[in-house]
């Protein structure tokens, strides 16, 4: 497997007006850091969600982890999910559980349905769990309800949770968007942690470009759906940004 | 127009305004509730002088109840727990039964087709039997006593239930579902990771402000047969030992005030 993403053609649309993704093509590497970068509205969050199978392309083909997810039937595309984390801007916990238990969700997929439904999980998940909850600095709030933690703490579990899964691919989309700007360089930090030390292929939505160019060596960029750059970051250079960032008189 | 006006102030010109509903409009509406009193109240044989000539049996009835008869107490007791229990069962079956078919009426599991829209059918057909006529009905099939009431009720129940139950289920937020999609969780395991969590406060909520509205129809339930505190009421009515009623009257009154009390403060710590 060379690339462990790979995308041609790809079309989205959303009858009856909406073009979300226009004529993509791109090639991704196991272990890379990728930014993508965008107005709100350009297509990044469409873009990730083709990556791991909840919005199928109405056109062109996304190969992912050397499946073709347009070709496979839905029971391996489910199971395929597991190899793929996902760590969204609202963070999309549930709330009336413990941080424990919902990072137990991840192991889902590894689990049959007798302990996924009753809740009893081995205790080498348990183990995996409460592991990953130290990990990203929550070691006295594994038991606490998630409704009772912070912003910043809630989508710490939530990347706990999308690591447990051991995914090869981790997607994130906004993932600092609801947090102030100290908060946002810890989720980078913890993004760019488990990129470096387990080689996980990072692919994260920011609408900060600073933050874009400080923490990744690819940034892609989308404008109306299509992508409008590709490349190292230093070879984007202000003429380019001036254009992604453009906001047409028609478009307000 | 002009002589209104003081000299010292400029003439302006006031439009009329034609308000949206007209005097002649409120008189007819007016007119309509007025008649609709009229033709239901002549329909009821509603009499002023027939409650004047009554008032003084009225009074002759509250007094023949004092002084109280506190001896009966005991056996009040005894008829108060059937009661409870007769409420208790019929709501914990309902909530039995509700619980897995109220999923079948909630749009966000089962779409928007032909089975969410039966379901729904189903709930609303269920909760226009009264529970009175439902124990009428089971009287007939398993006899008299408090069985088939808990059936009448438990039935009854399952209509408001299921619908409030299939309510919450739409409520939840929707975030967590997709996060269960993204980890590669079945619908089952949807339903409870991120689904349950978020409802369960609410189907207990609901259950709890149904057992209150049971404990009345229990109470009602057994005026006609289904035993317990109601039936004890009719029992020293056509006995004329209003001074046993007293008894009865106040512990129901403790009995619903007590049950109203304790199931507010329940909800109000599970929600």
């Amino acid at each position: 497997m060379i690339n462990i993403i790979e995308a041609t053609n790809v079309t989205k649309r959303f009858p009856p007006k909406v073009t979300a993704l226009q004529n993509v093509s791109i090639k991704i590497e196991p272990g890379e850091f990728i930014a993508i970068i965008g107005l709100s509205g350009a297509g990044k969050s469409t873009f990730l969600r083709t990556i791991n199978g909840t919005l199928t392309p109405t056109e062109g083909k996304m190969r992912v982890l050397d499946k073709d997810l347009k070709a496979i039937p839905n029971k391996e595309r489910i199971a395929l999910r597991r190899k793929i984390g996902f760590i969204f801007q609202q963070f999309n916990l549930v709330k009336q559980i413990s941080a424990l238990d919902n990072v137990l969700t991840g192991r889902i997929g590894y689990n049959p349905h007798w302990r996924t439904l009753s809740g009893i999980y081995s205790q080498d998940d348990i183990n995996l769990a409460t592991y990953y909850l130290r990990e990203v600095g929550l070691s006295d709030k594994i038991e606490q309800r998630v409704d009772q933690l912070s912003g910043g703490q809630q989508q710490r579990v939530a990347i706990a949770r999308a690591v447990c899964q051991e995914p090869e691919i981790l997607l994130a989309d906004e993932p600092m968007a609801s947090l102030d700007p100290k908060l946002s360089e810890i989720v980078l930090q913890l993004l760019q942690k488990f990129n470096r030390d387990r080689g996980i292929t990072v692919l994260v939505n920011i609408h900060v470009l600073e933050l874009a160019r400080r923490y990744s060596r690819r940034i892609i960029a989308f404008k109306k759906g299509a992508l409008v750059f590709d490349g190292p970051n230093d070879k984007l250079t202000n003429e380019e940004i001036e254009n992604i960032y453009k906001i047409e008189d028609n478009d307000i | 127009m002009s002589t209104s006006q003081s000299m010292t102030m400029p003439k302006i010109n006031i439009p009329t305004y034609k308000r949206e509903k007209s005097r002649v409009v409120r008189l007819i509406i007016l007119t309509l509730i007025l008649a609709a009193t009229y033709w239901s109240m002549s329909g009821v044989e509603f009499s002023v002088p027939n409650l004047i000539k009554g008032l003084p049996f009225m009074w002759d009835f509250i007094r023949r109840m004092y002084p109280p008869n506190w001896s009966i107490l005991g056996s009040v007791f005894v008829q108060t727990v059937i009661t409870i229990q007769l409420a208790l069962a019929g709501t914990i079956i309902a909530a039995i039964i509700s619980l897995p078919i109220s999923f079948l009426a909630a749009r966000n599991i089962c779409g928007d087709g032909w089975l969410v829209r039966t379901m729904t059918f189903l709930f609303n057909a269920d909760r226009s039997i009264d529970a009175l006529i439902l124990a009428l009905f089971f009287v007939s099939a398993v006899g008299l006593g408090p069985f088939p009431g808990v059936l009448a009720l438990a039935i009854h129940s399952i209509g408001m239930l299921g619908k409030l139950f299939a309510e919450a289920i739409e409520g939840v937020d929707k975030g967590p579902i997709e996060a269960l999609e993204s980890v590669g969780a079945s619908k089952l395991e949807i339903i409870r990771w991120a689904i349950l969590p978020q409802a369960i406060p609410y189907f207990i909520s609901y259950t709890l402000f149904r057992f209150e509205l049971n404990i009345r129809v229990a109470i009602v339930l057994g005026v006609v047969g289904a035993g317990g505190i109601g039936f004890l009421l009719v029992q020293y009515m056509r006995l004329f030992q209003y001074q046993s009623v007293t008894i009865v009257v106040g512990v129901i009154l403790v009995l619903v005030m007590g049950i109203d009390g304790l199931s507010t403060r329940l909800r109000r710590a599970v929600l």
